[in-house]
Order: structure tokens, then C-alpha cells, then sequence
């Protein structure tokens, strides 16, 4: 089993907390997310991404709000809630004591 | 050659060719099938959409219109396969039940209430849900420009009134009755007589029919894109999975005597110098305004073509009878057999151009026009319009009547001249 393999389930866990952290630096809309997360181990399709996105919205993390684009048919940008900006919080604290943990733990 | 199948992504027209159109439509009805609990599917599926058709965008040129079947499954690959992100079941046991799920809703969508609700009714719901009402049009896709063509489903003439109320969104019934009755009363109202049926006649001639289902979409202005095309396509299944256990070989059969019935009209056509008629499915795609042009173009073929015939006729009959062409004497050494042999080059010579133009119409009005413009219906249809012709060139143009009035006796002049010769 590769490194890859091993960590598909954590990656896979961490997606929502990424594109929390995304969506709370900047308006985005998905073709920005998938952009931002192309060159890292965290690549992910469209296939994947809009029914998260959807689910993300559905627990009131991130709202939408539609915006015409130059080239092509409105978009929709994408920000986070105050519910969502809350969970990011905890999930940052979350993350860095995991990190911390990891760390302290051998070496 | 491949069929092309056209749909529309969010207020776009897109051409697939055939295989491309399939592995779109799998990819979605996938989807379907993994959202089927979401209550978000069908935006989602929009958004899906949207993002299938920014990617095909990057393949056109100025000169590539179709999106390849090759290109679309780059597109899909990219796409990556929609994944259902409820946490509780884990990914090695979604893998296993991607088959039994899609299965299941193939198996489901043969059910009509299923159908529907995948349809218009989801988009409904979640606009609660989301954003508001007058964005969530732009989210189903800008509705497809409105046009007037004739329908000829369900027509009961020419499609016309058909036509007119998809475009004014009201019930056909209306448009016929208004239709008739304005036909019955203008000459009450308006003193003047034969205009409604003389609009209706142009009108036949001049709107191209709605023969696709985004032409039939675009009759009306609703909003068309691939997930109906999807909707259409399953239930067609549907009804084609209910009826091939126990009509396959009719269905067949049938099939096999409509190609043979297609042969032989095209060979029919041949022979009767009309050109061979235009392939039916793989007709390139020619927009709306070159099809009301060659609408137009071509009863105007049709009569300068008329008019010729006849003058070449007359022409003929007069060097026969008075050996004069309207005042222009035939210099007498010339043979008027010479003259007559001359005539008939002349008159092809300047009709060869005239049947390019009328063939390139055909070509431009698509196949259901030119096909059946061999048929039986057409050719009545044709007499019927030179009857009127005639009766109206007899009614209101002296001259016309004179030389009617003329024909029996130039006839009988030309049988005496023909019988006296031998």
C-alpha cells in the first residue's frame, strides 16, 4: 500500500477543512478552488467538488452568491458563513493541536 | 460519418457526435443515480453541466463545431466521477455500490412519477433553499431565443397555427379558431378577402420546420438543455425497453421497410432529375436565417422557373404558327426546326443556374422539406398552388386570361401544322 493509498481516507477528511480555509481567504468560485488545490496532493475533480459544495451549503458553512462573468454564463462565488467561519476557527485550532501531537510523539 | 446530436448546456448549443453523446449522457444518468437521495441533485446536475460545457468550449474553432466523442470522455475524465459526499459511507464500499445504485435507477426511471420529478419539480424545491428566485433561472439555463417555426406535430395543415401558439404560449385551438374566424370576417372588417389564408400560404413557405428537439425547444422558449435531452432519452427507453419483448420483431420488421421505402424514394428522385435528396441525419447544421432565406428563395425559384417553361413554350408554338417570336421574324433561310432546337438550349442554358439555386434550398431546408417534396402530399400540394396561380392570372390579368382563352385554339393550330408536316 503506497503513502498515497494509506492517506486516501485523511485526505479525503480534510478536503472540507481545505476549502474552508480557501473559500475564507477570497470570493472564489470553483473553477478557482480546483485551481488552488490542482498542484497539491489535495487535487480533486469537479465530480467531487460540486456535490460537497452543495452538502457544505446544506449545513450553512458557505453560501453562494451568483456574478456575471466576462467570458461565458454567470458564476457562482462562493463565501463562507458566520457558522462557517466558526467551524474554521475550530478546525484550525483542531488541526494545529493534531499537528502538535504529531510532532511531540517521536520523532 | 457519425450521426451529430445537438443540445443545449445552459443556454449554448453543443454538437456531439453520437458515441460522445452517449458517454455524456451515461456520465449524467451516473450522476442521477448517485445523488438520487440529495435533495440538491438537480442543481447540482446543473452545475455539473455548466462545467462540461466550459470545458467543451476550449475544442471549437472557427471551423469545428462538434464536440468528438474522444474529446468529451478528456472531458469527463476531467470531471472525475460525482462522488456522493455523505460521510458515513466510506470509499471502498461506494465503489462497490456505484453499479448496484446506477442499476437500481436505471431500473427506477421506467416509472413516469420518477421521470417527473427528476425533471422540472426538484428545480422548484430548492429555490427555497438557495438563492433567489430570479438567479435560479440563469441556474437552469438562459432560456433558449425564441423562434417562429412551423410544428408540425400535431399540425393539422401546415403547422403554422401550431407553430404560432408554441410561440405565443397559447393553446392551438385558440390560434385556429382566431384563424378562421378572421378568415370568415375580413371581408366584413376589412374589405379585402383571401389575405389570412394568403399570410397562412406564405407563411408555409417562408418558416423552416421544427425537425429537432432543440428547434421544437426553441418553438416554444423553454429552457433545453442535456439533463432533459437525458429525461427525453429515458423515457424513451423506457418505452422502447416496455415494447421490445413483445414488438421487437415488429419494430424491426417495420424498420426494415422503412429503409427499403427510403431506397426506393431516393432512387425515384434520381430519375426524375430532382437530385438526389439530401442524407436525412447528417445534413449540416444550418441556422435559422439561411433557412427562412432559402423558405423564400424557393417559391420564387419556382415561379421564374414556371415562367420560363412557359415562355419557351410560347415561344415555339409562335415560330411554329407565325414562324415570329413578338415581332422578331425568323430570317428565312434559317430551318425552324433550328430555331426550336435553339430555343430548348437557350432555355436550359438559363435554367441550369435556377436549379443549382433551387437544389442549394432544398439542402439548406433539410431533409423532411426536400424528401417530401417528392411525395404525394407535395405533389398536390404543388398543383394546387399553380391552380391558384392560374385562377388568380386568370381573374386579374387580362393578358394572362387572353392567352388562356388563346391556348385551344394555338393548340389546334399547332396539332393541324404537326399532322400537315407528316
Amino acid at each position: 500500500m503506497s503513502v498515497n493509498e494509506r492517506f486516501a481516507a485523511i485526505r479525503k477528511g480534510l478536503l472540507e477543512f481545505l476549502i474552508l480555509r480557501i473559500v475564507s481567504a477570497d470570493k472564489v468560485y470553483v473553477a478557482d478552488i480546483l485551481q488552488r488545490l490542482s498542484a497539491t496532493e489535495f487535487a480533486t475533480q469537479e465530480g467531487t467538488l460540486y456535490p460537497l459544495l452543495s452538502k457544505m451549503r446544506r449545513e450553512g458553512l458557505v453560501d453562494y452568491e451568483w456574478q456575471e462573468s466576462e467570458a461565458g454564463p454567470p458564476r457562482k462565488y462562493y463565501r463562507l458563513t458566520a457558522k462557517g467561519k466558526s467551524q474554521l476557527a475550530e478546525l484550525n485550532d483542531y488541526w494545529k493541536d493534531i499537528n502538535t501531537t504529531v510532532n511531540q510523539l517521536g520523532r | 460519418m457519425q450521426k451529430v446530436v445537438t443540445i443545449n448546456l445552459n443556454g449554448r448549443a453543443y454538437q456531439l457526435d453520437e458515441n460522445g453523446y452517449d458517454a455524456l449522457r451515461a456520465y449524467l444518468d451516473r450522476a442521477d443515480a448517485q445523488l438520487k437521495d440529495n435533495p440538491d441533485r438537480a442543481e447540482i446536475i446543473a452545475d455539473l453541466e455548466q462545467a462540461i460545457a466550459d470545458k467543451c468550449r476550449r475544442y471549437f474553432t472557427a471551423t469545428k463545431t462538434v464536440v468528438e466523442a474522444g474529446e468529451i470522455a478528456t472531458v469527463l475524465e476531467e470531471m472525475g466521477p460525482v462522488v456522493e459526499s455523505e460521510p458515513a459511507v466510506s470509499d471502498a464500499e461506494q465503489q462497490a455500490t456505484d453499479g448496484d445504485r446506477a442499476a437500481a435507477a436505471q431500473g427506477a426511471t421506467g416509472t413516469t412519477t420518477d421521470s417527473t420529478t427528476a425533471g422540472g419539480s426538484n428545480t422548484g424545491d430548492d429555490a427555497s433553499s438557495g438563492a433567489p428566485e430570479g438567479d435560479r433561472a440563469k441556474d437552469t439555463g438562459a432560456p433558449t431565443p425564441k423562434r417562429l417555426y412551423r410544428v408540425n406535430e400535431g399540425a393539422i395543415f401546415g403547422g403554422v397555427c401550431n407553430g404560432l401558439a408554441a410561440y405565443l404560449n397559447v393553446d392551438v385551438t385558440v390560434v385556429r379558431v382566431i384563424f378562421v374566424v378572421f378568415t370568415i370576417a375580413e371581408s366584413r372588417i376589412f374589405h379585402v378577402s383571401g389575405l389570412a389564408p394568403a399570410v397562412y400560404l406564405a407563411l408555409m413557405f417562408f418558416l423552416p420546420s421544427a425537425s429537432t428537439s432543440e428547434e421544437r425547444a426553441a418553438a416554444s422558449g423553454a429552457p433545453f438543455n442535456a439533463r432533459e435531452v437525458v429525461e427525453q432519452a429515458k423515457k424513451n427507453y423506457a418505452t422502447y425497453r416496455g415494447t421490445t419483448l413483445k414488438g421487437n420483431w415488429k419494430a424491426e420488421k417495420r424498420e426494415w421497410r422503412r429503409l427499403r421505402r427510403e431506397a426506393r424514394r431516393r432512387r425515384q428522385m434520381e430519375r426524375w432529375g430532382l437530385g438526389s435528396p439530401p442524407p436525412p441525419a447528417d445534413a449540416p447544421y444550418v441556422d435559422y436565417g439561411t433557412r427562412v432565406r432559402a423558405g423564400m428563395l424557393l417559391p420564387i425559384l419556382m415561379l421564374v422557373r414556371f415562367a420560363l417553361f412557359w415562355t419557351l413554350l410560347f415561344s415555339v408554338i409562335s415560330v411554329l404558327t407565325s414562324g415570329s417570336i413578338r415581332g422578331w421574324r425568323v430570317p428565312g433561310d434559317v430551318p425552324v426546326w433550328l430555331i426550336v432546337l435553339g430555343l430548348f438550349a437557350l432555355y436550359n442554358f438559363l435554367s441550369w443556374p435556377l436549379r443549382l439555386a433551387r437544389r442549394a434550398s432544398y439542402h439548406a431546408l433539410g431533409s423532411p422539406w426536400a424528401v417530401r417534396s417528392a411525395g404525394p402530399a407535395d405533389g398536390l400540394m404543388t398543383g394546387a398552388f399553380w391552380i391558384a396561380v392560374a385562377w388568380l392570372a386568370y381573374n386579374y390579368v387580362p393578358q394572362a386570361r387572353a392567352v388562356m382563352q388563346e391556348l385551344p385554339r394555338m393548340l389546334n393550330d399547332l396539332w393541324d401544322k404537326l399532322t400537315l408536316m407528316s
